[in-house]
Formats: structure tokens, sequence, C-alpha cells
């Protein structure tokens, strides 16, 4: 689907590299905040309200939380324990391991 | 019936949904939309009946429109069960305007409907159906099967959209410029809302989630190109140009998600990457208030420049995920900052962040919280709370399913 008329050849590393620092130049005066460690907003009695709990999360296309470690598991083992004993010998996944797991458990 | 008719008028009928409903409602009145609705849908049918036998006609959307119209006006005149000279005259009228329909076209139809059905007193989940029915012509089955809805449910939000508009007398056109400034922000949140539906739905039915992707777009660029979208509209349109310059590495043949580490950076579309690069640059200057949708479109963009996992620049994210939280002070934010700090190697950081959070914060997204739970006490070696966290993320998710 095309939404303009114009010619978009492939972005060059060149200009990709321009764009990542406009857009650091782009933050530079919001490099201090640090929130967290400032603990801003972050108070250990941060309410929960009974009956605010449908409304808590909005939700958006972020890819660290949906993408780097992913959402569910599909598997088919009688129970927990059943479903534990499928991994003896425990994997020791790195980064990608996540996508090992779900193999594992991933009985179509 | 053969197939391509077929094909052809359900095209038809996708393209002009909104624009006949449009022109009706401006001829009949908001009040009436459930039967101009039914009146449509009618038509439609009827379309599809008779057009493979008597053959397409030369005008198809004026035929649509002029079905309806005659509808309408019937179930009137069957209400009021009148039949005087002036309703006759009356409806000659009407009759010669439903062969002039072209006149009475509304002009941004799928607009206006939106800033109308996106009013601060509805509930985000009444309006999401209304726009992917009315506005985007998507089907009660494929809404209810993409949203992981009944079918039921989708009928009753219908329902309470309608019940809404009729019981606020809600005006089919632009809003006053004293609450444009308001009303463009829910309009947003809308499109954002049914783009990450699209871009998130955890079954395999590609092609209706891409058609929410582009859906959410078309009607995005539709605003950019109008005088009443802002810088933020073209920053929302380039956060999703972002996105879906992705979209083809995420999925297997399956529909099961490739994690970002694995997916194949090859099948991401240099065009979509170019072009929300373009709106970027349209909204964003060196001074200035950072808003929510620009660095949202920033943070998408970084991960759609970045050639892969190693070089992607987390810092930076760790930086922008800072202000967004800023402006967003939302959990799945922290999430993703939590997250943003593991691969940036602050540990200690993430750490201190993720026992902020807990899982009530999360929805639907609870298994993406345990998962990060997962990720952190696997990469600080702590095997005890590793096997924890995935115990629970399992748990999690023999319950969902």
């Amino acid at each position: 689907m095309l939404f303009m008329g114009g010619d978009y050849s492939e972005l060059s590393p060149e200009e990709v590299e321009r764009r990542m620092q406009l857009w650091q130049v782009w933050m530079a005066d919001l490099r201090k905040k640090d929130l967290y460690l400032n603990g801003r907003a972050l108070q250990p009695g941060a309410k929960r309200v009974k009956g605010d709990v449908g409304d808590v999360v909005t939700d958006g296309p972020f890819v660290e939380a949906k993408e780097l470690v992913g959402g569910y598991i599909v598997f088919k083992a009688n129970d927990i324990k059943h479903a534990l004993s499928l991994t003896d010998g425990y994997p020791d996944f790195d980064l990608g391991g996540e996508v090992e797991v779900r193999e594992i458990w991933n009985i179509s | 019936m053969p197939q391509q008719a077929h094909t052809e008028v359900e095209q038809l009928f996708r393209r002009s949904y909104s624009k006949l409903l449009s022109s009706l409602i401006v001829r009949f009145g908001t009040a009436e939309m459930s039967r101009i609705e039914d009146a449509v849908m009618e038509a439609y049918l009827g379309a599809l009946k008779n057009w493979p036998h008597e053959g397409t006609p030369s005008n198809p959307e004026g035929w649509l429109y002029k079905v309806s119209f005659r509808k309408l006006l019937n179930s009137k005149a069957l209400k009021q069960n009148q039949s005087s000279e002036i309703d006759y005259i009356a409806d000659l009228s009407d009759e010669q305007e439903a062969d002039n329909w072209d006149l009475h076209e509304v002009k941004d139809p799928e607009l206006r409907l939106l800033f109308m059905i996106c009013h601060p007193d509805l509930k985000k989940e009444d309006q999401l159906a209304f726009t992917l029915k009315t506005i985007s012509g998507f089907g009660r089955k494929e809404i209810a099967e993409t949203l992981l809805q009944s079918e039921e449910t989708i009928k009753k939000r219908l329902a309470r959209s309608r019940k809404f508009i009729k019981e606020n007398q809600l005006v089919f056109d632009w809003p006053e410029k004293k609450e444009i400034e308001t009303r463009i922000e829910i309009v947003h949140k809308a499109l954002y809302l049914l783009f990450n539906e699209g871009y998130y739905s955890s079954h395999a039915d590609r092609k209706v989630h891409k058609d929410f992707c582009l859906e959410a777009m078309r009607l995005c660029k539709y605003l950019c190109d109008h005088p009443i979208g802002n810088a933020d509209s073209k920053a929302l349109m380039s956060m999703m140009c972002f996105h879906i310059s992705r979209f083809e590495g995420r999925l297997d043949e399956s529909g099961n998600l490739i994690l970002l580490r694995d997916q194949d950076r090859s099948k991401w579309d240099p065009y979509f990457i170019k072009l929300g690069d373009h709106y970027l640059s349209q909204c964003t200057t060196l001074q200035g208030e950072k808003t929510a949708w620009q660095i949202e479109a920033v943070i998408s963009g970084q991960h759609s420049y970045a050639t892969s996992i190693e070089t992607t620049n987390w810092d930076f994210l760790e930086m922008l995920y800072n202000a967004l939280y800023d402006v967003k002070p939302e959990k799945l934010v922290l999430l993703n900052l939590v997250l943003v700090l593991i691969m940036a190697g602050k540990l200690g950081k993430a750490k201190k962040l993720f026992e902020e959070l807990n899982e009530n914060d999360f929805g639907r997204y609870k298994t993406n919280y345990f998962f990060t739970g997962v990720e952190l006490y696997k990469k600080l070696s702590d095997q005890f709370q590793t096997d924890l966290w995935m115990q629970k993320a399992m748990e999690n998710s023999s319950q969902a399913k």
C-alpha cells in the first residue's frame, strides 16, 4: 500500500547514523532525567485502589515487553509438575532462549 | 454466486460503507443511526443477490445509496402510516434527491465520523467497535475474532455506541474550535488502540490483523493531510510507520511470534522506515516539549534503524523511556524500561525498578511481566528466582489457555 508517490529506496548506513544522531540531539535537554533513581512516582506506597485494576493498563505497541521476551507459552502438559519434568536439565538459555522454551512446550 | 462478483461487491462495500452512511446521516440525522446501518446492510445484501443476475450498475455507489434511501423513507412512512398529498410530493423530491446523491456527498466522511465518536464520555472499547464497524467496514465476526471478544460483546458495544450517539444527540460535524484539542487527542488514542490491536493480536489470522494496522494508518494519514490534524497526528503516523516496517519479520508461518533477537531484519521494510522518518521530521523541532507521541515514534524508529539487537542504542532508549514516563506515567512504560536497562547491562537499576512493579499492573500482558522477571534473574545468575518466575509465567499461561 503506497502512501506517497516518492521513490523510497533503502536508507544508507550513513543516513541511518545521521538520523540516530539527530534524535539524540533532539533529546539532549532531557539527558538529565533519571526518574527511578530520583524515586519519583515510584513511592513504595504507590496506590493500587481496588477497582482500578481493570483500567490500569493502557496498552501500546511496545517492542521491548512484547518482542524481547514474548508473552505466552503454548503447551499441553497434564499439570505444572508434568511440564516442569519436560524441562529436566533446565535449559540454560540466553536472550534467545525463551524461544527454545517455547519450542519445547509448543506441542501442536 | 460467482466468487469474482461477490468479492467486488465486498470491496465496494468496504470502500463506500462510511461514505454512504455519512450521506444518509446528514439526511436523516444521527438518531437514526441504527436504522441507517440496517438499510445500508439490506441494500448491500440486495446487491449481492441482484447484481450477478442483472449486472453491476454503472453507478454502484449511487445504486446502494438509492436503495438504502428508499428503505429508510419506507420505514418512516410505515411508522407514520400516512399518505397525504404533502407527503407524496415530499417523497417525489426525495426520490430525485436519491438519484443525485453525488451532490450531497459528505466531504471527509470517515474523519467526521471519527471525531464524532471520539467523545470524552464514551468508553474507548465502544469507540473502537464503532470505528471498526462503521468507519472501517469490518464485519462483526472479524472484529470479535481479532479483539478476542465474543460476537455478543461486540454487538453490545455497537449498541452502546449508537445509544450514546442518540442520547447525547451527537452532531455529525467537526467539533467546535475550543473542543478540537481535546477531541483530537481522543482520536489519536483511538487510532493508537486500533493499530495496537492489529499489531499484537496473538493468533494466526495475519491478514485481518495487518488490515487493522493499515486501516489505522489510512485514517491517520487522512488526519495528517487534513487541516484539523496537528503535529501529534504526524508523530503518531511516524510511529505506526516504524512499527509496520518491522511487521513482516515478526511472525512465523504458524503465526507464532518470533522474538526480536531472532527476527530476520532483511524482511523489515525500508519504505516504511523512510516514511516514518519523513513524518517524524515534520513534527519535531529541537526546542519545545516532547510529547508522548513523538517520544514513542523516536523509540520505534530506534528499533527500525538498528541492524541488530547488539547495535541497538539501549542507552538512548533508556533516556527515551524515562522521558516517556514523565509524560505518560504508565506501568507498561516502566516494564519496557526494565528490559531496556537489562539490555544496557544496568542490572542493578533494572532490578530496583522491577521490584516496584506488580503483576496486577499488566492485564493481559501479565505473562510478559513474568518473562521479564525470568530475563532479569537469568542475567543476574539467580537460578532460584529464574525458576520461580518461569513457574509464574507457566501458571499464568495455563490459566489463560
